[in-house]
């Protein structure tokens, strides 16, 4: 059957991990490749690296960012922010990125997914859709969060899939940093319209959290940054919680068993 | 030194398959004409992608031949992904076209059951139907990372060595002769993939 996964993001300004990871000798270390490391020895299933460069320069350091984590994991990797239009998306596949999150691109020229997938396929190309709940009801969040664009994440959701999107990365800007959960109720929603994995992100704070977001949110995968990072959970410790809460994960021993193999 | 020759026919990321070659000691070669192919001395045929892209590809390349002559010639090819599936004779994505016929059979949409996300993406265990020569060092319920919507189908179901189950049991290894394919993706699925490439450089054959 397929595992349930564990996502740590990491935030990257011109080339370097930002948002302060702290974990024993790795203290605030911002190189993106000695916490990739880290985490793939942890259990992660997957590394997403966020660019949150303002400037063109520091987006371009994205790529050497993924190509030095690629030479040293064997682990898939996605990459996202700030991913404009085909040649964006290429040169960080070319990198050694197995999937490229679209936000604000796609919304703004949808045809972007259709290309995309129809170029590289629809398994690397991820949908990042920010949503936030207004006037009550969800409303998709362009910008970094900053632009509203009156678009239903499921509407929106299902039309991107339609057009080629393989794969769902679902924030609630509500509960962004807020550690009280995922919202569950988007999360829902959007996973039954969607047919293509989800991974939620946004308001992790516990294990309890994730269990509620693998199992009764439909999510394929869970996203959480400063949780990880600060080191307040540790993924080998979620996972063997989660296996034991009936969670079908990629367990722990299954890592430990080949220690010393890197 | 040991030699892998990757082909390398514009669907992507070769860095990635590179990479894991190289952390086995293993000097990778890129393929992007037959004569390439001509000289390797055992092969990796990756992908990502459509079926009906790819197949392009190879014909407009001329390396579709090669790579059929390469196996006639008795060199190991190992299909990663869309490189097993266009190892079969005919694929449904992106309109029927032709494979590359060196094992027969088709492939088809895995048709997700009730609740399962499609593309099957992520981590899924592999159970082990056959050992070969490729599956050597392979632990049988290994997890590997997996990325795809479409399945091969042998006409042989004797050339399955492995299957996984997304909604329905697939094959997710197969082997005939020197010609062998893998589903998953070895070299993103950390030991398990190393093993597993590992097998392929060292035996490279179904026995």
């Amino acid at each position: 059957m397929l595992r349930k996964r564990i996502i740590p993001c990491l935030d990257v300004d011109r080339g370097r991990v930002v948002k302060g990871v702290r974990f024993g000798d790795l203290a605030e270390m911002g190189d993106p490749a000695v916490l990739a490391a880290f985490y793939d020895r942890e259990g992660a299933d997957e590394i997403c690296f966020l660019d949150i460069s303002a400037t063109l320069e520091g987006r371009k350091a994205m790529t050497g960012v993924i190509e030095a984590v690629a030479a040293v994991v064997s682990l898939p990797l996605s990459a996202g922010g700030g991913v404009a239009d085909l040649e964006d998306l290429r040169s960080l596949l070319l990198a050694g990125a197995d999937k490229v999150c679209i936000n604000s691109a796609a919304v703004r020229n949808p045809g972007i997914l259709e290309s995309a997938s129809g170029i590289f396929g629809s398994q690397c190309v991820v949908l990042a859709v920010d949503a936030a709940s207004r006037g009550g009801r969800y409303e998709v969040f362009i910008d970094g969060g900053r632009t509203p664009t009156g678009l239903d994440p499921v509407t929106w959701v299902e039309r991107a899939v339609s057009l080629g999107a393989g794969e769902i990365l679902l924030t609630s800007i509500d509960r962004d940093g807020t550690r009280a959960g995922y919202d569950l109720d988007l999360l829902r929603s959007v996973t039954l319209a969607a047919g293509v994995p989800v991974i939620a992100s946004g308001g992790a704070g516990g294990k309890e959290h994730f269990r509620e977001a693998l199992v009764e949110g439909g999510a394929s995968a869970a996203l959480a940054a400063g949780l990880f990072h600060g080191g307040d959970m540790r993924i080998g410790d979620l996972k063997a919680w989660l296996a034991s809460a009936c969670v079908n994960v990629r367990l722990e021993e299954e890592v430990e068993r080949h220690e010393g193999w890197s | 030194m040991t030699e892998a020759t990757v082909v390398d026919y514009g669907a992507g990321n070769l860095k990635s398959v590179e990479i894991a070659l190289g952390r086995l000691g293993c000097r990778a070669i890129r393929a992007a004409t037959p004569g390439d192919i001509g000289r390797a001395r055992r092969i990796i045929l990756p992908g990502v992608g459509s079926f009906s892209a790819g197949m392009t590809a190879l014909v407009s390349s001329g390396m579709d031949d090669a790579l059929r002559e390469a196996a006639e010639r008795g060199t190991p090819i190992l299909g990663i992904c869309l490189g097993m599936q266009m190892l079969m004779e005919r694929g449904a994505e992106g309109g029927c076209s032709k494979g590359l016929g060196l094992l027969a059979g088709g492939v088809v949409p895995l048709i997700p059951g009730r609740g399962l996300a499609m593309p099957h993406m992520g981590w899924n265990s592999v159970s082990i139907t056959r050992r070969v020569g490729i599956l050597d060092g392979v632990r049988d319920g290994a997890c590997f990372y997996f990325a795809h919507s479409y399945v091969v189908e042998p006409s042989d179901p004797g050339v399955v060595c492995a299957v996984t189950e997304h909604g329905w049991i697939f094959p997710s290894v197969v082997s005939s002769g020197v010609v062998s394919g893998v589903q998953f993706h070895p070299e993103k699925s950390r030991f398990d993939g190393a093993a597993l490439l590992g097998g392929f450089l060292a035996k490279g054959r179904e026995r």
